[in-house]
């Protein structure tokens, strides 16, 4: 299985999964008519997403379809989560700096010190 | 009103954030723009030459210096700049991803504060790369082949 975080970072393989997600399941001429790049290109960037497990192939009728399957994606977004996080704890230190302690909305989940965060 | 997270996983990988303040705009730009202010809410020390293509850092004592490089200046409402992943590394020499902060005002009073981080994982192409020497070599051997 080729690993996921390899298979996205292509912007091209993005843009497939992108209209594979708005468009539905795609035949490969389908998908090069709107891309820069030959068929053959389009294929192979088909076949790396299908080896990371993020495109599946399926036969209707006379076309070979693919589309998109998104489960392993969870791992990227696993993987962003923590740069996420380390967001929501600086703005918050910078609205506290900003704006005092007192909170328009949300409460509870001021940590004291706010230090320490990673990068 | 609060913050929202928002990661893209496709087109590109995104982490964005929104933010209301009730100071205005020109006091929220000062926290985000002047070295001082920054190191009492972002990291333990910073530095920031705050205009297109200067330089600066982030440090935090117990990870180490980030080195960013400013892209963009449009006081008191745009700023963007990038940073690298990595401490202890020279700008130029590590994957970076990119950091929009933009500033509006909000009717009423307060500012409203979005910040976009991305470019995340263009460092994955260095692995890819090795990848694609192998189908690059596999075309050679099979235009060879033929």
């Amino acid at each position: 299985m080729l690993d996921v975080f390899a298979a996205v970072a292509d912007p091209t393989r993005r843009s497939i999964l992108e209209r594979l997600r708005g468009e539905g399941a795609l035949s490969v001429s389908s998908l090069a008519n709107k891309l820069p790049i030959s068929r053959q290109a389009v294929t192979k960037h088909l076949d790396v997403l299908e080896k990371a497990g993020l495109v599946r192939k399926r036969v209707q009728g006379r076309e070979r379809l693919h589309e998109l399957e998104a489960r392993p994606l969870r791992e990227v977004d696993d993987w962003l989560t923590p740069y996420a996080a380390a967001w929501d704890e600086r703005l918050e230190r910078l609205r506290i700096h900003l704006d005092g302690d007192e909170r328009g909305d949300a409460h509870g989940d001021d940590n004291g010190d706010g230090h320490g965060d990673e990068h | 009103m609060g913050t929202n997270t928002k990661t893209q996983t496709m087109t590109e990988l995104v982490v964005e954030k929104t933010l209301h303040f009730q100071a205005e705009r020109a006091r929220v730009w000062t926290a985000i723009t002047e070295a001082k202010e920054l190191a009492t809410w972002f990291g333990d020390e910073a530095e920031l030459d705050l205009r297109a293509g200067g330089d600066g850092a982030m440090t935090w004592k117990n990870h180490g210096r980030y080195a960013m490089r400013v892209e963009e200046v449009d006081a008191p409402r745009r700023l963007v700049w990038s940073w690298v992943h990595e401490p202890g590394v020279a700008f130029e020499d590590a994957p970076t991803t990119r950091v929009e902060w933009e500033l509006t005002e909000r009717e009423g009073g307060g500012t409203t504060l979005h910040l976009r981080e991305s470019g995340f994982l263009t460092d994955v192409h260095l692995e890819q790369n090795d990848t694609g020497w192998d189908e690059e070599l596999g075309e050679l051997v099979e235009l060879l082949a033929s």
